[in-house]
């Protein structure tokens, strides 16, 4: 059986730095990817009994796969799946490389696209480019690199993110804040799947092999920060702009452009700032797992450099394709935050799994070890 | 034995074979032959000194290189002790008047006996006077150095207020004690060792047996035996073969000239190297939070520390960053300045002919070559620079339109910035460019591309198998008692600090 860590060196990454990279993508899709004004719309106020209940499904749809990871010593999915079914699991190894690599282009093309929306006005697509050779570089550096930085720019993140919010404090109008209850239940499930089905839900299936024992403990401490981080930002949101906010496309940047301290004016170049440090990190962790998951079929450090340049080379391009055709970044943005999606792969698969490990156990069933 | 070949096993280019062989010759009984080899090997050079006596029949030979012995101690210890022989002692063999020398006669702390030409050349170099005896194979070495060296005097480079004020000069001896005198336990340790092909200068790993990992001493050591430098006048020349990143930016070795930061620093399980003729050290792991240390720090009170720590890593950014980000900003981003700062800065760039990227990158680049004049000057002359500063980049070349009056601000408060950093100034004077042009071509979207990059660098980055950012990132809480806030010494000496205890540290446990 080839191992994804056949020439894995032996990285020292904490529980805490993955809670931190996970809030960084999360926040950075809650930024400019999730469709906040779907979130927002009808009535702002019924969308906190979503986050609510997007908490439980977001620990329930997992249930399989903690149970599964525990069994295994605190593998990930791909090694699990390999040592299960070792020629189905290359497919499976491949399926998740390619979820993850849609993640990269998506988010990549979305921030070129927010970018020269917003921020560059007219300026050319290329720009994007700038992130993607850093974060290709932090891939080439390894899982350290990433991990590390990613601790120090939530640090930054979470100071500029609370200067932001201090300074929206003179601008809130209780008004906004309508009935809690008062479209139908079905609204309110939509919401909440918005806020439940994340591609960080998928990513924790393999960055358990760094966090070990803590993988629910990381788990559940990102989904807690998380609910509270998206319920204060959509309480700002809401407080600050009301229905305004269904009519922006990225309401958050909006919304910091009404902020001004005695020093400086129209903070929404901070967000520049932030926008572009977690897109780096978001953008490198993803292109690093879409490679990883490839580690037991490309062997040496050469060809996963290669494959890291090619996948993004991969991203510019369906990312220069993209912002000129948003329909096709709805629909992967709709695809990658599917439910359907999402459930198969934390929920369909590591089940399978746990049902094949539950057969093959049994004595004389040993052909299904061969598939 | 001082020359360990070994240490070059590899290559005998640098001696010839003839002088090679004769190194490693014993030493014949015949005196004149054993001369003739010796002025051979010193190319008959003018300050090796040979001084003959005749004892009872029995030819002796002192051997000196001048000016590195004390000449008034050759006297009353060797040349008079040796005259009273005549006298008192007859009819002694060569062998005999070489034992009675070396056991009754001769009265020095430090005494040894040769029996090689290597071993003589060696001991000349180091400022010994060496006798040879007529009739007898080997030699007396006694170690009377009297080469002239600066007086132990403050710190230079390291100015601190409260903290002692000794600093490391050139002898390496001296400085060994200076530790030693600190430092009064066991496990204080010296490792000589001999690097410089032709130089051939000593160098001595000092560390705590017991708190230094084994490992990484035979690493260090390791490659300091694979140094292959002809000549080595300064620690700073090891510096590239002990890094592990040859062209970054960052520091990756600490240096000091001071005993009591060695100290400091070595208790923690580091390894300070000293180079004889050296007078600062290098010390090993160096962490990036180390620059924004000093031993004033660990004397003043908690808050006070803190708050100095805040200052210099303020300072860090300030000086690298502000630059850089006020380019971005009036190029890119005008809309962040309030309307009344905002007037000025379109004023001052309107009146200017240069783009303000090219503005600062010319100001700055004046203000370093001007850095850099006031450094190598003479004291006398290095006043006119300070004159030459403020006509060139102050009033005159603001009222004559060349630079806009906000970018003398914006030097000014980077060049005060960098002073607070002068261990790290070498970073901040080639980043600050760096993010100038990240600035001018891509606004605050490069200049953040830019931190990304560096913080990428940074965070893979492992000093000895130590992460660079440690304890930053990976994270310790304990450690933060010693990083951005200083907490008392009370809290510090719960647990005793060693560099390989800090998170992300691999192999070494």
């Amino acid at each position: 059986m080839k191992s994804m860590q056949s020439f894995d060196k032996q990285f020292n990454i904490s529980a805490i730095q993955i809670i931190f990279i996970l809030l960084i993508c999360r926040y950075q899709s809650f930024m400019i990817s999730i469709d906040l004004r779907k979130a927002l719309e009808i009535n702002n106020s019924n969308v906190f009994i979503s986050m609510i209940i997007s908490l439980f499904i977001s620990f329930l749809i997992l249930i399989p796969a903690f149970i599964l990871i525990k069994k295994f010593k605190y593998k990930n999915i791909i090694d699990i799946s390999i040592k299960t079914f070792p020629k189905l699991g290359n497919i499976i190894s491949i399926i998740f490389s390619i979820y993850f690599l849609l993640v990269a282009m998506a988010h990549i093309a979305n921030t070129d696209f927010f970018m020269i929306s917003y921020i560059y006005l007219d300026s050319s697509p290329f720009l994007i480019i700038g992130i993607i050779l850093v974060a290709l570089y932090a891939v080439y550096l390894g899982p350290e690199s990433i991990f590390r930085s990613g601790t120090i720019i939530f640090v930054l993140f979470f100071i500029l993110n609370a200067i932001v919010f201090i300074f929206l404090i003179p601008v809130k109008n209780t008004h906004y804040l309508g009935p809690f209850v008062l479209s139908d239940i079905n609204s309110i499930l939509d919401k909440a799947s918005l806020f439940s089905f994340s591609a960080e839900v998928v990513a924790i299936l393999i960055l358990t092999e760094y966090s070990k024992q803590k993988t629910f403990f990381s788990y559940s401490i990102f989904q807690v920060i998380i609910f509270i981080m998206e319920f204060l930002v959509l309480l700002m949101l809401t407080l600050s702009m009301g229905r305004y906010s269904n009519t922006n496309m990225f309401p958050l940047y909006t919304v910091s452009s009404m902020i001004e301290i005695p020093i400086l004016a129209r903070l929404e170049s901070f967000y520049i700032v932030l926008d572009t440090m977690l897109s780096v990190i978001k953008t490198s962790i993803y292109l690093f797992l879409s490679c990883k998951c490839l580690n037991n079929l490309i062997l040496t450090k050469k060809s996963q450099t290669i494959l890291a340049g090619f996948f993004g080379l991969i991203c510019l391009i369906a990312s220069l394709v993209m912002i000129y055709n948003i329909k096709i970044l709805s629909n992967l943005l709709a695809f990658i935050n599917s439910p359907i999606v999402i459930l198969a792969l934390v929920f369909i698969t590591p089940l399978i799994l746990l049902i094949a490990n539950k057969i093959k156990a049994r004595p004389g069933l040993k052909k299904l070890a061969k598939i | 034995m001082r020359y360990d070949s070994q240490t070059h096993s590899s290559d005998s280019e640098f001696i010839s074979e003839n002088i090679k062989s004769q190194l490693e010759n014993q030493i014949t009984e015949n005196l004149d032959n054993n001369i003739i080899y010796l002025r051979k090997l010193f190319s008959n050079s003018a300050d090796f000194v040979t001084k003959r006596f005749n004892i009872n029949q029995n030819n002796i030979i002192i051997l000196y290189c001048e000016g590195m012995i004390n000449l008034q101690l050759v006297g009353p210890l060797i040349i008079e002790p040796i005259n009273q022989i005549k006298f008192n002692q007859k009819n002694l063999t060569p062998k005999n008047l070489f034992n009675y020398l070396e056991r009754e006669i001769i009265v020095a702390s430090d005494k040894n006996l040769l029996f090689n030409y290597n071993d003589i050349f060696m001991s000349i170099m180091s400022g010994n006077i060496v006798i040879l005896i007529d009739g007898v194979a080997s030699a007396i070495s006694i170690e009377i150095t009297g080469f002239q060296m600066r007086s132990i005097t403050e710190s230079v480079n390291e100015v601190d207020i409260r903290s002692p004020k000794e600093s490391f000069i050139e002898p390496l001896r001296i400085n060994l004690t200076m530790i030693r005198r600190r430092i009064k336990s066991p496990t204080l340790k010296f490792d000589n060792m001999v690097v410089g092909k032709t130089s051939q200068t000593s160098v001595s790993l000092i560390y705590l047996t017991d708190v230094a990992n084994s490992r990484l001493v035979e690493k260090i050591k390791r490659k300091l035996t694979e140094v292959t430098i002809d000549v080595l006048l300064d620690s700073t020349y090891l510096a590239t073969f002990l890094a592990e990143k040859k062209y970054s930016v960052l520091p990756e070795i600490g240096y000091s000239e001071r005993p009591d930061v060695v100290c400091g620093k070595i208790s923690e399980g580091r390894v300070a190297i000293l180079v004889d003729g050296c007078p600062h050290a290098i010390i090993v792991p160096h962490l990036f939070i180390e620059s924004f240390q000093t031993m004033d720090d660990y004397t003043n009170r908690p808050v006070y520390t803190s708050f100095m720590r805040f200052l210099r890593f303020a300072s860090f950014f300030i000086s690298i960053l502000m630059p850089g980000v006020y380019v971005a900003i009036s190029s890119f981003h005008p809309e962040m300045f309030p309307q009344t700062l905002l007037f000025n800065v379109a004023l001052s760039q309107d009146i200017t002919p240069f783009p303000i990227m090219v503005e600062a990158l010319l100001i700055h680049f004046i203000y370093d070559l001007m850095r850099e004049a006031g450094l190598r000057l003479p004291r006398q002359i290095g006043y006119a620079v300070s004159i030459v500063g403020a006509l060139v980049i102050g009033e005159s070349a603001v009222s004559s339109g060349i630079i806009g009056a906000p970018m003398v601000i914006i030097v000014a408060l980077t060049a005060i910035t960098s002073f607070i950093m002068t261990t790290i100034y070498q970073t901040v004077c080639i980043l600050k460019f760096v993010f100038i042009i990240l600035g001018g071509l891509g606004g605050l979207y490069g200049i953040t591309l830019g931190v990304c990059f560096l913080l990428l660098n940074m965070s893979s980055m492992n000093t000895f198998d130590v992460p660079y950012l440690s304890p930053i990132s990976p994270l310790n809480s304990y450690f933060w008692g010693d990083t951005f806030i200083k907490r008392n010494w009370k809290y510090m000496s719960k647990q005793k600090i060693k560099i390989q205890d800090l998170p992300g540290v691999k192999k070494y446990k």
